[in-house]
């Protein structure tokens, strides 16, 4: 099932303050890509387990263990909006603004950010061989374990809405606003703006609304 | 935190606002080609002009200490010279020349079609 734009913007928005959350709880010098995907597995299987739907990522198992490519992607995203910086994923001022300017989504859900924080304090300072093998060691199924599932099993995709206990609360406006902070052609238009009132490009009234 | 700040009482500011546009809001409002949702676009910058502390929405994110009003789809983004200073939004809005441009001035920095931004 694909995600929707508002399942879009929450999976943004939780990665981000994962990554945030995994740096500011431990004295990280990167977070490799390999890491990031095992801590955003953890805290969906978390939230899955009791049927909370904050992250939206679809899982499969692969060489590594559990891999989203939709994470790959958004990752890139986020890269590519300047969230995250390229080499070390280190959160750059701009997903501190984004943190802060939505601090209220952040405090209304506690249930879904605790799960992310207890993921990150017990596995985010670990070296990633040490994680990988306590993943592999997880049961999964009947009597198997993650490291036993043919490459390409799916894991964890988004739950039907019937089976869901609670939601992620954000309202339409803070969808709104995220998806457009998380756009890369809002973003450019607003650059452009900025620039003109920076460099004094200014046009009157008159010269706007001619001819209306 | 951004958000609402004020349902405000509708009553005319006493004071005169005189208002600018970057090239980027003119461009923007060229390329709509859309007769009827620029002459929406006019009426609603002559609101603001007229009612600048009405219904005080802060952007978020990259959009910080920029205000927004809503025309339908579109999203009109300004900022209010006084409020700016008093707010100290200088450094987000970053307008050359700040120091000598007059508190009663509105300047509209950029449209945005929130269209795409939600599923209907």
């Amino acid at each position: 099932m694909a995600r929707m734009l508002l399942d879009k913007a929450i999976d943004q928005f939780l990665t981000l303050f994962l990554i945030n959350d995994a740096f500011c709880c431990w004295d990280l010098p990167l977070l490799p890509n390999t890491k990031l995907q095992k801590l955003v597995f953890l805290s969906e299987k978390e939230m899955i387990d009791e049927r909370e739907k904050g992250f939206n990522f679809y899982f499969i198992k692969l060489i590594h263990g559990p891999f989203s490519q939709e994470l790959e992607n958004d990752l890139g995203k986020l890269v590519e909006n300047g969230f995250i910086d390229d080499r070390e994923l280190r959160p750059t001022s701009n997903a501190k603004v984004i943190l802060d300017d939505f601090g209220d989504m952040i405090l209304r859900n506690p249930l879904f950010l605790e799960k992310v924080k207890v993921v990150n304090v017990q596995y985010a300072g670990l070296p990633l061989q040490k994680l990988l093998e306590i993943i592999y060691a997880m049961p999964w199924g009947k009597r198997r374990t993650i490291a036993d599932l043919p490459q390409r099993t799916p894991m964890l995709y988004p739950m039907k809405s019937e089976i869901v206990r609670a939601n992620f609360q954000i309202t339409e406006r803070e969808a709104e606003n995220l998806l457009m902070n998380l756009d890369p052609d809002a973003i450019k238009d607003l650059s452009e703006a900025m620039r003109d009132a920076r460099e004094g490009k200014w046009r009157s009234y008159e010269q706007v609304f001619s001819g209306v | 935190m951004h958000g609402r700040v004020n349902g405000g009482v509708m009553s005319k500011s006493s004071q005169v606002y005189s208002k600018d546009f970057t090239e980027k809001f003119d461009k923007q409002l060229r390329k709509l080609g859309d007769p009827t949702r620029v002459k929406r676009i006019k009426q609603k910058v002559d609101e603001i002009i007229d009612f600048p502390y009405r219904d005080i929405c802060f952007g978020a994110g990259r959009w910080r200490g920029k205000r927004e009003e809503r025309v339908g789809d579109d999203r009109l983004m300004f900022a209010v010279c006084e409020q700016c200073r008093k707010e100290k939004h200088q450094q987000c809005n970053n307008c050359y020349n700040c120091e000598n441009i007059p508190n009663n001035t509105i300047r509209f920095f950029e449209t945005i079609d929130s269209h795409k931004y939600n599923e209907g």
